[in-house]
């Protein structure tokens, strides 16, 4: 009888048992959508490194990794780049001959190194352009990549993600550090009529046909015709040689659209742009025109005439 | 009573084997909730960006205002953003490393996601782009699931509508923050860019303006017609993010 009971005890613990390792089993390899919690979370400091500099010189950089996700092991690289459009996104050149090209400009570990959560990493760059090197600009952007682990997701169907951060690194090789800087205002411009309701930004334009990158440094004042002005101040972002951006405005240290605030817009608004390259030498200036007018309330007051007109006429009494 | 010891061990054995395969779920359920997870990246960055030579060494850039300006004759180096207050460094975040589709069932799609985080607080805009190593394959013979065209067209450029089950392929959708217009709804997939094919990698996520948390969801989908040869499919994502200059 006992031992009947054993039996039956025994079975059970082995059927569940069995029954656990089934289910779980089964969600590891079976469950479509399965996503293994392996967050990989990378900061970078700084983002970007402005650098002139003359050729044979040399500097050391630090720039520092941190990893507040799993346990990775990272590996740096330093890779040209070209300016992409005019929102300061860049086209990472990755062929290895463009690497190696700038490759005894740079120096640093390059080994991989692992990072456990939670740990920082100092990379310490040493940056020595060549005497040969020719007197222009040079971008770069410091990768950081993750080295996925390939045994993650071996025998399922998966694919695997690898992250990767950069810093950018702006260098300009010149002998007085004052390379010659050429800006042209691309597109300054607002609607030229707007409904009183309806508000407006101003979109500025600037390309650089010199040869360093610069900074705009100024404002836009926006004169009403009834007296009121309203000042922009323009964010100093770098306009890269041979490229064009387009410049937000600063409120307070954040870059914003320089949008005209206001519920109700009216008269004549005169815009003035004005700024320097790096906040020095000639300003350059444009100015443009817009004018508000309550369109909407004159369409309104015309609907309500010509209803009150159409019910007269069928009512004359 | 002996077999009562073996049914012990045995029992014993089974539960060590349940609990050493489970724990790879369990343990990934704890990293979700642990406090690196619940705290978002809180970074210092302490020390960071100091530039020095034989000759100089400069003080701290810490915090970025009016950041690590300094020239000497030979040289000059600013380090971060000046004039824009850097709080938050450049972050990112990728949810998951490895996404597992199952076993693919002919006309049946295979869905799966991962999160994008992306803080640009000094940066003053971000990007980030994504690219294929090469599309889904089976490694030892080289056969592969071609990227989707979509219902109609689609490409790693611009986004389609792909409802369709007897249309077969890899593709991916983007939503939330930043994202490429082309994504009109959860149904518009593109190809991952594939740098096999000598594709560039496209941007999937985007920022002129400074932002803190900007996090967007990838959706992965897989459809294989019924003559797609059996085996395990695999390729990898890189995701690179990069501030704006």
């Amino acid at each position: 009888m006992i031992y009947d009971l054993r039996f039956k005890i025994k079975t059970k613990i082995l059927l569940f048992v069995l029954l656990s390792l089934f289910i779980n089993l089964k969600s590891l390899f079976l469950n479509p959508g399965l996503v293994f919690a392996q967050e990989v979370s990378l900061s970078i400091s700084p983002p970007l490194t402005e650098i002139a500099i003359r050729p044979g010189k040399s500097i050391n950089q630090t720039i520092t990794v941190r990893n507040d996700g799993v346990p990775v092991t990272v590996v740096a690289r330093i890779v040209p780049f070209v300016p992409l459009d005019t929102s300061g996104h860049v086209e990472l050149i990755e062929d290895q001959t463009s690497i190696e090209t700038f490759s005894s400009w740079f120096y640093f570990d390059p080994r991989p190194t692992s990072l456990g959560a939670n740990e920082s990493h100092q990379y310490i760059i040493k940056i020595s352009p060549p005497e040969s090197a020719e007197l222009r600009d040079y971008y770069f952007t410091f990768i950081i990549e993750v080295q996925n682990n390939n045994n993650l997701g071996v025998g399922v169907n998966n694919t695997q993600s690898q992250a990767r951060i950069g810093a950018n690194i702006l260098l300009t090789a010149t002998k007085d550090g004052n390379p010659q800087k050429k800006v042209s205002i691309v597109k300054f411009a607002a609607p030229s009529l707007i409904d009183s309701f309806s508000g407006f930004s101003y979109q500025v334009i600037l390309s650089n046909s010199g040869g360093g990158f610069f900074k705009p440094i100024g404002k836009i004042t926006v004169d009403q015709i009834f007296g009121t002005t309203t000042t922009f101040n323009l964010a100093p972002l770098n306009v890269l040689v041979g490229s064009e951006r387009e410049i937000g405005c600063l409120d307070g240290q954040e870059i914003i659209p320089c949008k005209l605030p206001g519920k109700f817009l009216i008269g004549i608004y005169r815009a003035n742009l004005s700024f320097t390259v790096d906040g020095v030498g000639e300003s350059h200036e444009k100015q443009i025109y817009t004018v508000a007018f309550p369109f909407t309330i004159l369409l309104g007051l015309i609907t309500i005439a010509v209803t009150y007109g159409i019910i007269r006429r069928l009512n004359p009494q | 009573m002996f077999s009562m010891r073996k049914f012990l061990l045995s029992a014993f054995l089974l539960c060590t084997l349940y609990f050493v395969l489970c724990t790879g779920v369990a343990y990934a359920q704890a990293e979700v909730i642990s406090p690196n997870y619940i705290i978002q990246m809180p970074n210092l960055n302490s020390g960071a960006g100091l530039p020095s030579s034989s000759n100089y060494k400069v003080s701290s850039t810490i915090g970025q205002n009016a950041a690590g300006l300094f020239s000497s004759a030979g040289f000059r180096v600013k380090s971060g953003f000046q004039y824009i207050y850097s709080i938050i460094p450049f972050s990112f975040t990728v949810s998951s490393t490895s996404i597992n589709f199952g076993s693919l069932i002919a006309q049946t799609p295979s869905t799966a996601t991962n999160t994008l985080t992306v803080s640009s607080g000094g940066a003053g805009g971000y990007q980030v782009k994504a690219s294929e190593n090469n599309p889904l394959k089976i490694g030892s013979t080289g056969t592969t699931i071609p990227d989707t065209s979509c219902d109609t067209s689609c490409s790693e450029t611009t986004a389609g509508a792909w409802t369709s089950s007897s249309r077969y392929g890899f593709g991916f959708n983007m939503s939330g923050d930043d994202v490429p217009a082309d994504f009109t709804n959860s149904t518009y997939y593109r190809q991952f860019a594939n740098r096999d094919g000598a594709e560039s990698p496209q941007i999937v996520m985007s920022s002129i303006y400074v932002g803190t948390g900007r996090e967007s969801t990838v959706t992965y989908k897989v459809n294989i017609s019924g003559v797609q040869p059996a085996g395990v499919y695999n390729n990898m994502i890189t995701y690179t993010a990069i501030p704006a200059y």
